[in-house]
């Protein structure tokens, strides 16, 4: 109990924190929506179509998550650094991974409000509509169990190396090319078609759009393995990503890096 | 229980060291095996040059850093196979600007570190409350960090450590950056948070006065090793005893004879003031006698209160020259 109420008090903590920072949210919603009328145009050859933008918004809309997720993860542990926090963090009776869970649970109801703010505003000026299914919530919770356990493995290795900021950054960067949030991944070769599939939300985005746009119950995505795949992804790179970061964590208090920056 | 328990120890420290190392193979020992005890209500001074391995020791305290070899109790809980228990045993401030967030008000601060220790909500809320009014801050609690100053801001991280209610308080650097007046508010709370809350206190300062004012008892880190444990007074008293101040009319005309050799003399206002060490009572009469001999009028003679900053200063001087000597005779 005592465990829960302190991941729950990460939460709370997140939250307030990222209410005083309301002004750059809300300009970096903006920002989004700018951002995305940008690319509906270059992708609809100087038009913009409906259709084809309720697809790109569903791949859109991850990538957002992404680079929120694994940029967010790796900003917000160096600032504690830098704030003397993180170290207080770390003496805290309950185990750190666990606050970490609860952070997360901050990040993803932020990025929730912001995403969501923004994707009805764009399909209210477009006038288009996604058909909202519980089988999309079940596949965008399996996604964001595998986004979150990337992010723990970046917010792993920011403590040790502290220069990851950069990496983070183009890794989220990367992943609007390579996680078919644009483009279908069949449309990549074949090579990078293998790599982008392993990448997280690359397959939550297939899956999303099978079930919002075609309409394909989950059984059906189970049938035929799919759905199995996004499963297993979301376990190893949960698990893994848990592993890594208490990992780097024990690492880093043998180098005495901690509460460097 | 633990058998430690039951013990006066809030703090034991046994074979402790930390020795960091590099892929070309260099080695560094920034801890080197470091024994140490301290009772439960005492207030500890650790004291160090920068290097010294202070700050490595507390955080090795506060499971912030993994000793190379030895273990630490903290009220009998280890803190490496019992991390959850022995960090309900401290409340820390860390050396630096922060410890709290600047965007929360003092009250969310409180309310926070709180959870973050498993105190209930309850708890925490008549804790922060009492806190708060001891420091002077109740009125300000709805105000955010950020427009504190900076000795409000330290104010607010000690209450942090507090919420819990921990049985020890480790501060490092507390007085860091605080101008004189909030130097003093510090030292006050620190002295009342010993005296009527029992707490055993541990700081860590560069600022001897503070710890001079404030600690019962006193280490000495120099290379990682303590050079010397002791209780203030007898530690004082290392180098102290024995320094005179004499105070004699006009100007000395003297000679800066074997007496006088390590003296400092200084003119004031007419008055000459000779500060120095003197071993035995016959030396101080052959030089009282001297002075008389030269005509010079003897206005007063003092024992001088001694200075923790003078003995620190000896003790890391007398071990530099021990290192060098060292050196000297390694390398011959």
């Amino acid at each position: 109990m005592t465990t829960l109420k302190t991941m729950l008090n990460e939460t709370y903590k997140g939250l307030l924190i990222a209410w005083n920072y309301k002004f750059e949210t809300f300009l970096q919603l903006v920002m989004m929506g700018i951002v995305f009328i940008g690319i509906g145009f270059i992708i609809g050859g100087g038009q913009v179509s409906t259709g084809q933008l309720t697809y790109t918004l569903i791949g859109y809309s991850m990538w957002l998550y992404s680079s929120i997720v694994i940029s967010g993860m790796c900003r917000d542990l160096l600032g504690e650094a830098q704030a003397g926090t993180l170290e207080q963090i770390f003496m805290s009776p309950v185990p750190v991974f666990l606050i970490l869970i609860g952070r997360s649970l901050a990040t993803l109801i932020t990025a929730t409000i912001n995403i969501l703010l923004f994707a009805v505003v764009i399909l209210w000026t477009l006038k288009a509509n996604i058909s909202l299914q519980w089988q999309g919530l079940v596949i965008f919770i399996i996604t964001m169990a595998g986004l979150f356990g990337f992010g723990f493995i970046i917010a792993g290795m920011t403590l040790i190396f502290k220069r990851v900021g950069e990496l983070a950054g183009l890794t989220a960067n990367a992943l609007l090319f390579l996680n078919g949030s644009m483009l279908p991944v069949e449309q990549f070769p074949r090579w990078l078609a293998l790599v982008a599939k392993t990448l997280p939300t690359t397959q939550g985005i297939i899956l999303l759009r099978d079930t919002l746009l075609k309409m394909q119950p989950l059984y059906e995505l189970w049938k035929d393995g799919s759905l199995l795949l996004l499963c297993s992804q979301s376990i190893i790179y949960f698990g893994g990503g848990l592993l890594v970061f208490i990992w780097c964590a024990r690492k880093a208090k043998l180098q005495g890096t901690l509460g460097y920056y | 229980m633990n058998e430690n328990n039951i013990t006066n120890k809030a703090v034991e420290i046994n074979s402790l060291s930390k020795i960091y190392g590099n892929s070309s193979g260099n080695h560094f020992t920034a801890v080197d095996n470091v024994n140490l005890d301290i009772r439960k209500g005492e207030v500890f001074g650790f004291l160090g040059s920068n290097g010294a391995g202070k700050t490595t020791t507390i955080k090795m305290m506060c499971g912030l850093i993994t000793p190379t070899t030895g273990h630490i109790l903290l009220n009998g809980c280890d803190v490496a196979r019992d991390h959850g228990e022995a960090m309900r045993q401290i409340g820390v401030v860390l050396e630096g600007t922060r410890n709290i967030y600047w965007p929360l008000t003092a009250w969310q601060n409180l309310m926070y570190f709180g959870s973050l220790k498993g105190c209930a909500r309850k708890i925490s809320k008549e804790r922060g409350e009492s806190l708060l009014k001891e420091l002077e801050l109740w009125d300000r609690r709805n105000d955010i960090i950020r427009n504190f100053s900076r000795g409000m801001q330290q104010r607010i991280a000690i209450a942090c450590a507090l919420i819990a209610d921990p049985p020890i308080l480790i501060l490092d650097e507390p007085t860091l950056g605080l101008d004189v007046e909030a130097m003093q508010i510090m030292k006050a709370l620190l002295k009342r948070l010993a005296q009527d809350y029992k707490k055993t206190v541990i700081i860590t300062s560069h600022q001897l006065d503070v710890v001079q004012a404030l600690c019962e008892r006193v280490a000495i880190m120099h290379k990682g090793k303590i050079i010397a444990d002791k209780n203030l007074n007898e530690l004082l008293m290392l180098f102290g005893q024995g320094y005179y101040q004499i105070k004699i009319q006009g100007v000395f005309n003297g000679h800066r004879n074997d007496e006088l050799k390590d003296f400092i003399i200084k003119e004031e206002e007419g008055v000459t003031l000779l500060t120095g060490a003197i071993d035995s009572q016959t030396k101080l009469y052959t030089l009282l006698d001297k002075i008389r001999e030269k005509g010079m009028a003897l206005l007063s003679v003092s024992p001088l209160e001694p200075d923790l900053e003078e003995v620190f200063l000896k003790l890391v001087k007398n071990e530099k020259e021990i290192d060098n000597h060292d050196n000297i005779k390694n390398y011959a």
